[in-house]
Protein backbone atom coordinates (compact mmCIF):
# COMPACT_ATOMS: atom_id res chain seq x y z
CA UNK A 1 0.00 0.00 0.00
CA UNK A 2 1.24 3.48 -0.83
CA UNK A 3 2.19 5.78 1.94
CA UNK A 4 -0.36 8.63 2.24
CA UNK A 5 0.72 12.21 1.66
CA UNK A 6 1.38 14.26 4.78
CA UNK A 7 -1.42 16.68 5.67
CA UNK A 8 0.51 19.78 4.55
CA UNK A 9 1.02 18.33 1.08
CA UNK A 10 -2.60 17.43 0.50
CA UNK A 11 -4.68 19.91 -1.46
CA UNK A 12 -7.40 21.61 0.52
CA UNK A 13 -10.83 21.03 -0.91
CA UNK A 14 -14.08 22.90 -0.82
CA UNK A 15 -17.48 21.31 -1.25
CA UNK A 16 -20.16 23.51 -2.78
CA UNK A 17 -23.82 22.75 -2.34
CA UNK A 18 -25.71 23.93 -5.39
CA UNK A 19 -29.22 24.09 -6.71
CA UNK A 20 -30.42 24.25 -10.29
CA UNK A 21 -33.17 26.84 -10.78
CA UNK A 22 -35.20 26.10 -13.90
CA UNK A 23 -38.68 25.25 -15.12
CA UNK A 24 -37.43 21.90 -16.41
CA UNK A 25 -35.79 19.16 -14.34
CA UNK A 26 -32.49 17.59 -15.32
CA UNK A 27 -30.70 14.29 -14.82
CA UNK A 28 -27.34 13.97 -13.09
CA UNK A 29 -25.59 13.39 -16.41
CA UNK A 30 -27.06 16.49 -18.02
CA UNK A 31 -26.07 18.69 -15.08
CA UNK A 32 -22.57 17.24 -14.74
CA UNK A 33 -22.00 17.68 -18.48
CA UNK A 34 -23.23 21.28 -18.50
CA UNK A 35 -21.22 22.32 -15.45
CA UNK A 36 -18.06 20.61 -16.65
CA UNK A 37 -18.43 22.27 -20.04
CA UNK A 38 -18.93 25.68 -18.42
CA UNK A 39 -15.80 25.30 -16.30
CA UNK A 40 -13.68 24.03 -19.21
CA UNK A 41 -14.96 26.79 -21.48
CA UNK A 42 -14.26 29.45 -18.89
CA UNK A 43 -11.00 28.45 -17.21
CA UNK A 44 -9.76 25.87 -19.69
CA UNK A 45 -8.72 22.25 -19.32
CA UNK A 46 -5.62 23.11 -17.29
CA UNK A 47 -7.69 25.37 -15.03
CA UNK A 48 -10.29 22.65 -14.53
CA UNK A 49 -7.52 20.17 -13.76
CA UNK A 50 -5.89 22.44 -11.17
CA UNK A 51 -9.32 23.16 -9.73
CA UNK A 52 -9.99 19.43 -9.38
CA UNK A 53 -13.55 20.08 -10.45
CA UNK A 54 -16.00 17.23 -9.91
CA UNK A 55 -19.77 16.97 -9.55
CA UNK A 56 -20.03 14.50 -6.70
CA UNK A 57 -23.73 14.13 -6.11
CA UNK A 58 -26.95 15.27 -7.67
CA UNK A 59 -30.46 14.59 -6.50
CA UNK A 60 -32.83 14.65 -9.46
CA UNK A 61 -35.91 15.16 -7.31
CA UNK A 62 -34.83 18.28 -5.49
CA UNK A 63 -32.39 19.38 -8.26
CA UNK A 64 -29.71 19.88 -5.62
CA UNK A 65 -26.18 18.60 -5.59
CA UNK A 66 -22.64 18.83 -4.29
CA UNK A 67 -19.55 19.66 -6.29
CA UNK A 68 -15.92 19.65 -5.32
CA UNK A 69 -13.00 21.93 -6.12
CA UNK A 70 -9.77 23.12 -4.51
CA UNK A 71 -9.83 26.12 -2.19
CA UNK A 72 -7.41 28.10 -4.37
CA UNK A 73 -9.62 27.85 -7.44
CA UNK A 74 -12.97 28.33 -5.69
CA UNK A 75 -13.54 31.87 -6.98
CA UNK A 76 -12.76 30.92 -10.56
CA UNK A 77 -15.04 27.87 -10.42
CA UNK A 78 -17.78 29.98 -8.87
CA UNK A 79 -17.51 32.63 -11.56
CA UNK A 80 -17.57 30.04 -14.33
CA UNK A 81 -20.71 28.48 -12.85
CA UNK A 82 -22.26 31.95 -12.74
CA UNK A 83 -21.88 32.06 -16.52
CA UNK A 84 -24.18 29.06 -17.03
CA UNK A 85 -27.34 30.30 -18.72
CA UNK A 86 -28.79 27.08 -20.09
CA UNK A 87 -28.62 23.34 -19.53
CA UNK A 88 -29.58 21.08 -22.41
CA UNK A 89 -31.12 24.04 -24.32
CA UNK A 90 -33.35 24.95 -21.36
CA UNK A 91 -32.89 28.19 -19.48
CA UNK A 92 -31.39 27.56 -16.06
CA UNK A 93 -29.13 29.02 -13.43
CA UNK A 94 -26.78 27.45 -10.91
CA UNK A 95 -27.19 28.78 -7.40
CA UNK A 96 -24.41 27.91 -4.94
CA UNK A 97 -26.15 27.81 -1.59
CA UNK A 98 -23.27 26.87 0.67
CA UNK A 99 -19.53 26.19 0.69
CA UNK A 100 -18.02 23.81 3.23
CA UNK A 101 -14.63 22.31 4.00
CA UNK A 102 -15.76 18.74 4.59
CA UNK A 103 -18.11 16.41 2.73
CA UNK A 104 -19.78 15.50 6.03
CA UNK A 105 -20.84 19.06 6.64
CA UNK A 106 -21.95 19.45 3.02
CA UNK A 107 -24.25 16.45 3.36
CA UNK A 108 -25.76 17.76 6.58
CA UNK A 109 -29.12 19.38 5.96
CA UNK A 110 -29.03 23.08 6.68
CA UNK A 111 -31.88 25.51 7.07
CA UNK A 112 -33.37 26.02 3.62
CA UNK A 113 -32.29 29.18 1.78
CA UNK A 114 -34.54 28.73 -1.23
CA UNK B 1 -19.11 40.14 9.90
CA UNK B 2 -22.32 39.76 7.93
CA UNK B 3 -22.76 42.18 5.08
CA UNK B 4 -25.88 43.40 3.39
CA UNK B 5 -25.69 42.77 -0.33
CA UNK B 6 -27.48 44.95 -2.85
CA UNK B 7 -28.31 44.52 -6.52
CA UNK B 8 -28.65 47.98 -7.99
CA UNK B 9 -30.14 47.28 -11.39
CA UNK B 10 -32.91 44.91 -12.39
CA UNK B 11 -35.62 45.41 -14.99
CA UNK B 12 -38.55 43.40 -13.70
CA UNK B 13 -40.58 43.13 -10.54
CA UNK B 14 -40.16 39.35 -10.23
CA UNK B 15 -36.40 39.91 -9.83
CA UNK B 16 -37.03 41.79 -6.59
CA UNK B 17 -38.79 38.81 -4.97
CA UNK B 18 -36.29 36.33 -6.40
CA UNK B 19 -33.36 38.47 -5.21
CA UNK B 20 -34.59 38.20 -1.62
CA UNK B 21 -34.53 34.40 -1.97
CA UNK B 22 -30.98 34.53 -3.30
CA UNK B 23 -29.87 36.46 -0.22
CA UNK B 24 -29.88 40.11 -1.25
CA UNK B 25 -30.82 42.72 1.29
CA UNK B 26 -32.17 45.07 -1.33
CA UNK B 27 -32.86 44.69 -5.06
CA UNK B 28 -33.59 47.97 -6.81
CA UNK B 29 -36.18 48.15 -9.55
CA UNK B 30 -38.56 51.08 -9.11
CA UNK B 31 -36.02 53.33 -7.36
CA UNK B 32 -33.78 53.70 -10.39
CA UNK B 33 -33.74 56.08 -13.31
CA UNK B 34 -31.94 54.20 -16.09
CA UNK B 35 -31.08 55.80 -19.40
CA UNK B 36 -29.19 54.67 -22.48
CA UNK B 37 -28.20 57.90 -24.25
CA UNK B 38 -26.72 58.02 -27.74
CA UNK B 39 -25.49 61.57 -27.34
CA UNK B 40 -24.48 63.61 -24.30
CA UNK B 41 -27.59 65.81 -24.71
CA UNK B 42 -29.89 62.81 -24.21
CA UNK B 43 -28.81 62.30 -20.58
CA UNK B 44 -31.72 62.96 -18.23
CA UNK B 45 -31.50 62.79 -14.47
CA UNK B 46 -34.15 62.69 -11.73
CA UNK B 47 -33.52 64.11 -8.32
CA UNK B 48 -35.23 61.53 -6.07
CA UNK B 49 -34.00 58.45 -7.91
CA UNK B 50 -30.73 56.62 -8.41
CA UNK B 51 -29.45 57.76 -11.78
CA UNK B 52 -27.73 55.04 -13.77
CA UNK B 53 -26.47 55.90 -17.24
CA UNK B 54 -25.20 53.38 -19.74
CA UNK B 55 -21.93 54.47 -21.32
CA UNK B 56 -20.15 53.12 -24.34
CA UNK B 57 -19.26 56.12 -26.48
CA UNK B 58 -16.52 58.57 -25.63
CA UNK B 59 -18.85 61.56 -25.66
CA UNK B 60 -21.35 59.97 -23.25
CA UNK B 61 -18.66 58.61 -20.91
CA UNK B 62 -17.06 62.06 -20.63
CA UNK B 63 -20.38 63.80 -20.07
CA UNK B 64 -21.41 61.32 -17.36
CA UNK B 65 -18.22 61.50 -15.30
CA UNK B 66 -18.54 65.31 -15.23
CA UNK B 67 -22.13 65.20 -13.98
CA UNK B 68 -22.54 65.23 -10.18
CA UNK B 69 -26.21 64.25 -10.50
CA UNK B 70 -25.39 60.81 -11.87
CA UNK B 71 -24.62 57.97 -9.49
CA UNK B 72 -23.38 55.18 -11.75
CA UNK B 73 -21.76 55.07 -15.19
CA UNK B 74 -22.65 51.58 -16.38
CA UNK B 75 -20.45 49.65 -18.79
CA UNK B 76 -18.15 52.41 -20.10
CA UNK B 77 -16.33 49.71 -22.07
CA UNK B 78 -17.73 46.89 -24.15
CA UNK B 79 -16.48 44.13 -26.42
CA UNK B 80 -15.82 46.53 -29.28
CA UNK B 81 -14.18 49.50 -27.62
CA UNK B 82 -12.21 50.57 -24.59
CA UNK B 83 -13.11 54.25 -24.31
CA UNK B 84 -12.11 54.71 -20.69
CA UNK B 85 -8.90 56.21 -19.38
CA UNK B 86 -7.26 57.52 -16.20
CA UNK B 87 -8.55 61.05 -16.78
CA UNK B 88 -12.14 59.77 -16.84
CA UNK B 89 -11.54 57.61 -13.75
CA UNK B 90 -10.12 60.59 -11.87
CA UNK B 91 -13.01 62.79 -12.94
CA UNK B 92 -15.51 60.12 -11.86
CA UNK B 93 -13.93 59.96 -8.42
CA UNK B 94 -13.97 63.75 -8.06
CA UNK B 95 -17.65 63.97 -9.05
CA UNK B 96 -18.81 60.97 -7.00
CA UNK B 97 -19.74 58.78 -9.96
CA UNK B 98 -19.22 55.04 -9.49
CA UNK B 99 -18.25 52.81 -12.39
CA UNK B 100 -20.70 49.96 -12.94
CA UNK B 101 -20.16 46.54 -14.44
CA UNK B 102 -23.19 44.56 -15.54
CA UNK B 103 -23.32 40.76 -15.49
CA UNK B 104 -25.96 40.94 -18.21
CA UNK B 105 -23.33 42.19 -20.66
CA UNK B 106 -21.12 39.18 -19.97
CA UNK B 107 -23.93 36.64 -20.17
CA UNK B 108 -25.02 38.09 -23.50
CA UNK B 109 -21.69 37.42 -25.21
CA UNK B 110 -19.71 34.30 -25.99
CA UNK B 111 -16.60 33.16 -27.81
CA UNK B 112 -14.22 35.82 -29.06
CA UNK B 113 -16.57 38.66 -28.12
CA UNK B 114 -16.56 37.54 -24.48
CA UNK B 115 -12.77 37.29 -24.57
CA UNK B 116 -12.37 40.87 -25.81
CA UNK B 117 -15.04 42.07 -23.36
CA UNK B 118 -13.22 40.48 -20.42
CA UNK B 119 -9.96 41.97 -21.57
CA UNK B 120 -11.48 45.44 -21.82
CA UNK B 121 -13.19 45.10 -18.43
CA UNK B 122 -9.92 43.94 -16.88
CA UNK B 123 -8.20 47.00 -18.31
CA UNK B 124 -10.94 49.27 -16.94
CA UNK B 125 -10.76 47.69 -13.48
CA UNK B 126 -6.98 48.19 -13.39
CA UNK B 127 -7.51 51.90 -14.07
CA UNK B 128 -10.23 52.13 -11.43
CA UNK B 129 -7.98 50.43 -8.88
CA UNK B 130 -5.16 52.82 -9.71
CA UNK B 131 -7.32 55.93 -9.42
CA UNK B 132 -9.32 54.50 -6.46
CA UNK B 133 -12.65 54.99 -8.22
CA UNK B 134 -15.68 53.19 -6.78
CA UNK B 135 -16.73 50.10 -8.70
CA UNK B 136 -20.17 48.56 -8.44
CA UNK B 137 -21.26 45.20 -9.85
CA UNK B 138 -24.90 44.83 -10.89
CA UNK B 139 -26.86 42.01 -12.48
CA UNK B 140 -28.91 44.09 -14.93
CA UNK B 141 -31.35 41.18 -15.08
CA UNK B 142 -34.41 41.26 -17.36
CA UNK B 143 -35.84 38.11 -15.71
CA UNK B 144 -34.90 35.72 -12.89
CA UNK B 145 -32.49 33.78 -15.09
CA UNK B 146 -30.30 36.85 -15.36
CA UNK B 147 -29.83 37.03 -11.61
CA UNK B 148 -27.06 35.40 -9.60
CA UNK B 149 -26.38 34.96 -5.88
CA UNK B 150 -24.42 37.84 -4.26
CA UNK B 151 -21.18 35.92 -3.83
CA UNK B 152 -21.39 34.58 -7.40
CA UNK B 153 -21.62 38.18 -8.55
CA UNK B 154 -18.59 39.01 -6.42
CA UNK B 155 -16.65 36.12 -7.94
CA UNK B 156 -17.31 37.60 -11.39
CA UNK B 157 -15.70 40.77 -10.04
CA UNK B 158 -12.67 38.73 -8.98
CA UNK B 159 -12.53 37.30 -12.48
CA UNK B 160 -12.25 40.73 -14.07
CA UNK B 161 -9.46 41.85 -11.78
CA UNK B 162 -10.85 42.97 -8.43
CA UNK B 163 -9.50 41.57 -5.17
CA UNK B 164 -11.91 39.47 -3.08
CA UNK B 165 -12.59 42.25 -0.50
CA UNK B 166 -12.97 44.84 -3.27
CA UNK B 167 -15.42 42.59 -5.12
CA UNK B 168 -17.50 42.18 -1.96
CA UNK B 169 -17.44 45.93 -1.41
CA UNK B 170 -18.68 46.38 -4.97
CA UNK B 171 -21.93 44.62 -4.06
CA UNK B 172 -22.29 45.82 -0.48
CA UNK B 173 -20.68 49.05 0.72
CA UNK B 174 -20.57 50.97 -2.56
CA UNK B 175 -24.29 50.41 -3.41
CA UNK B 176 -25.17 51.14 0.21
CA UNK B 177 -23.40 54.52 0.02
CA UNK B 178 -25.14 55.33 -3.28
CA UNK B 179 -28.56 54.44 -1.87
CA UNK B 180 -27.88 56.54 1.22
CA UNK B 181 -26.76 59.47 -0.93
CA UNK B 182 -29.82 59.28 -3.18
CA UNK B 183 -32.16 58.89 -0.15
CA UNK B 184 -34.48 56.34 -1.80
Amino acid sequence: MMKPYPAVMREKRRYCKFKIVSDASFSRQQVAHALRNAVVQHIGATGAASAGFLVMEFDEESQKGILRCTNKELERVRSSLAMVTEIDSQRALVHITDVTGTIKKAKKEKKEVM
Amino acid sequence: MKRDYHDMLTFSKECVAFGKKLGYHKVLFSEINYCEPRKANDIKTKRDKINIVKGGSKEVNQAVVRNRGIDVLLNPVNAKNRLFDTAMARMAKEHGVAIGVSLDLMLGTNGSRRISLMRNLNFMIQICKKMKTDVVIVSGARDIYGMRAPLDLASVGVLIGLDVPQARWAISRVPEAIIKKAKV
